[in-house]
């Protein structure tokens, strides 16, 4: 299978500091993948690496089978950097125009994608307004509209929710979807970690330049579902209790409590340990790991272990 | 294509920066300063210069005032071609499309070369229409030393770029100037020598001639290859003047007055300190004897006048 990004055994030093350690990565056609990591991590690296703006020190890098060293493999890549710049003499409507010429879309077609882009990231009345004189929000709008020109196969994208406003993400959210259906992959590097659950299939979790997990949204947990209980007047004789039927200790953060079960029938004698106790249960309901806390569970797990 | 869309936006960006103007009307004002000045009498040490050598030194301002103006656009332009994309993080969204590193850097100083040629073009053309009014004259010399100019100019561009990647973006055209005027000032001797005024080169000058870079003066080098003549004859006053040497000075009845590069016929001319011509001969030799022993002891002024030249000299006769 032809993967839309593959990376072997990459490596990039600046200098003393090693920003990726022999890292391996494939991201399949077709889905939208998320990559997560604290600052640091090595993300933008990555991504600088895989649009062969900086070269890695060892491996290699494909883009739907295309070394990433040559300028074709970019050829139906679209790319939205962290912090997007441009020329502040352009319009928007110039400024797309110059990323069709350098995509090389024909001068028919250029004129229609041009269209259909701004009207995607809602910018079309404002077209011929020049780049220097957006705001943060809008400027974030244009260089999702020049990313997603001439429909990439591919799209990459640094932070996108960065100056969105929650109209812009839920309207973003709404484009990758439909980008996703239509068949282009989505490699999307972001901080929002509740924006890459609702929207990614998968996930890597990147520390230090290393993936520590990367999976199926759903498997990333290996904690599987936990009970999480609020109740008042919760006691240390309940705690014991309980953790003599968790497979793992029960954690508890004042009157919430998070019970790892190995079967769910033994929520009943949870519930029954907690109100025979005398303590009143306000809610009592099954729960996944978020990916929030995976991700802090996981990147504290690695210092803690780094240390 | 692609190519074209980078120079594109980077003629877009050149013609938005008002240095761009201010620069080409300071170029301007070079041509016509030198038309409305009369630069008067110039003097050597041995000589005067005359009508046509005052020319050649007024489109010699003008020439080498556009060569100036223009090296300093071009330095300016070149210098933030790609310093200012790559600080501004602009590159990164551009290089992220299909486009190589090379033609991206050839679509960014394309438009410093076209700006520049275009502002050769304009400043040449109405240089040789200045020099054709002047002259009354025009040959291929100088359209060509501009477009030789232009080659020098691309060379001087590349130059620039390089530096700007690794000293400060201001200071990239300063050092670029800096070594452009060194492989110029290498030919300076030269002019001096041939104007015998001051200065003959010593060997060391005449060596880093030799080493230094030339592209400062590929305009001249390149209208010599291509028809074997320089591009401004009348800026160097050299074929119009003379080395003259008077002895012994002071003199007791008869001196000799030795005429270097003699080409025409001169007519001698002693004048005293109230301006009459005390005796008067034509010279045709360049090593003549003059005879003041029917004059009285002071100072007497010894001018040459050729049709072209003027030259007076002073000399002291003795009891």
């Amino acid at each position: 299978m032809q993967f839309a990004i593959e990376a072997q055994n990459l490596t990039k030093q600046y200098g003393p500091i090693t920003a990726l350690k022999d890292m391996t990565l494939t991201v399949n056609r077709g889905e939208i993948f998320g990559f997560l990591g604290p600052n640091g991590a090595g993300k933008s690296t990555f991504v600088k690496v895989i649009l062969n703006l900086v070269r890695a020190t060892a491996g290699s890098a494909r883009i739907f089978g295309e070394p990433v060293t040559k300028p074709q493999a970019r050829q139906t890549v679209g790319f939205l950097p962290e912090n997007m710049r441009t020329y502040p003499f352009l319009s928007i409507e110039e400024f797309l125009h110059f990323h069709g010429e350098l995509i090389g879309l024909a001068a028919g077609r250029l004129k229609n994608d041009i269209s259909a882009c701004l009207e995607s990231v809602a910018l079309e009345s404002v077209r011929n307004q020049k780049i220097g004189t957006l705001s943060k929000g809008m400027l974030q709008r244009a260089g999702i509209a020049q990313a997603i020109l001439g429909n990439p196969e591919l799209l990459i994208l640094d932070e996108p929710t960065s100056g969105l406003d929650p109209i812009g993400f839920t309207e973003l959210r709404r484009l990758l979807l439909d980008m996703k259906a239509r068949g282009t992959t989505i490699f999307l590097n972001s901080h929002l970690l509740s924006e890459v659950e609702r929207t990614c299939d998968r996930v890597a979790i990147l520390h230090k330049g290393k993936i520590i997990k990367s999976g199926m949204r759903g498997d990333l947990s290996d904690r599987g579902k936990h009970l999480e209980v609020t109740a008042e007047g919760f006691t240390d004789a309940m705690a014991a209790a309980i953790n003599g039927i968790s497979h793992k200790n029960l954690e508890a953060d004042g009157k919430n409590l998070r019970i790892f079960l190995s079967d769910e029938k033994d929520s009943v004698a949870v519930h029954r340990i907690i109100v025979e106790g005398g303590a009143r249960v306000q809610s009592l309901s099954w729960k996944s790991e978020s990916l929030e806390e995976i991700f802090y569970r996981l990147v504290k797990n690695e210092d803690l272990g780094g240390n | 294509m692609k190519i074209w869309a980078v120079t594109k936006t980077g003629l877009k960006e050149c013609m938005r920066q008002r240095v761009v103007y201010f620069i080409f009307a300071i170029s301007l004002l070079f041509i016509f300063m030198a038309k409305g000045c009369d630069i008067g009498t110039v003097r050597g040490e041995n000589m005067l210069i005359g009508k046509e050598a005052r020319q050649g030194i007024a489109l010699g301002i003008s020439f080498n005032g556009i060569v100036f103006w223009s090296i300093m656009l071009c330095g300016l332009l070149a210098s933030q071609a790609l310093t200012r994309d790559m600080d501004e993080g602009v590159v990164a969204v551009i290089l992220a499309r299909p486009i190589s590193r090379e033609a991206f850097v050839a679509g960014r100083l394309l438009p410093v070369l076209i700006i520049s040629a275009l502002n050769l073009t304009v400043l040449g053309l109405l240089f040789c229409l200045f020099f054709y009014q002047t002259t009354g004259a025009l040959s291929p010399q100088q359209p060509l030393s501009f477009l030789f100019m232009s080659i020098s100019l691309a060379l001087y561009c590349l130059m620039i770029c390089c530096f700007s990647l690794f000293i400060p973006r201001l200071l990239a055209p300063l050092a670029g100037i800096a070594v452009y005027l060194m492989s110029c000032w290498s030919s300076l001797p030269y002019y001096f020598e041939n104007l015998k005024i001051l200065w003959t080169p010593s060997e060391t000058v005449q060596r880093l001639h030799l080493l230094l870079p030339k592209f400062g003066d590929l305009q001249c080098i390149g209208v010599s290859i291509s028809n074997g003549q320089p591009p401004f004859e009348l800026l160097n006053p050299l074929e119009v003047c003379i080395n003259v040497t008077l002895y012994s000075n002071p003199a007791s009845d008869k001196f000799t007055i030795q005429i270097d590069n003699l080409k025409e016929a001169y007519t001698l001319e002693i004048l005293n300190t109230t301006g009459q011509v005390v005796l008067s001969k034509q010279l045709t030799n360049s090593i003549e004897q003059v005879d003041l022993s029917g004059q009285a002891a002071g100072v007497y002024f010894v001018k040459l006048q050729s049709v072209n030249n003027s030259i007076v000299r002073k000399i002291i006769k003795q009891n």
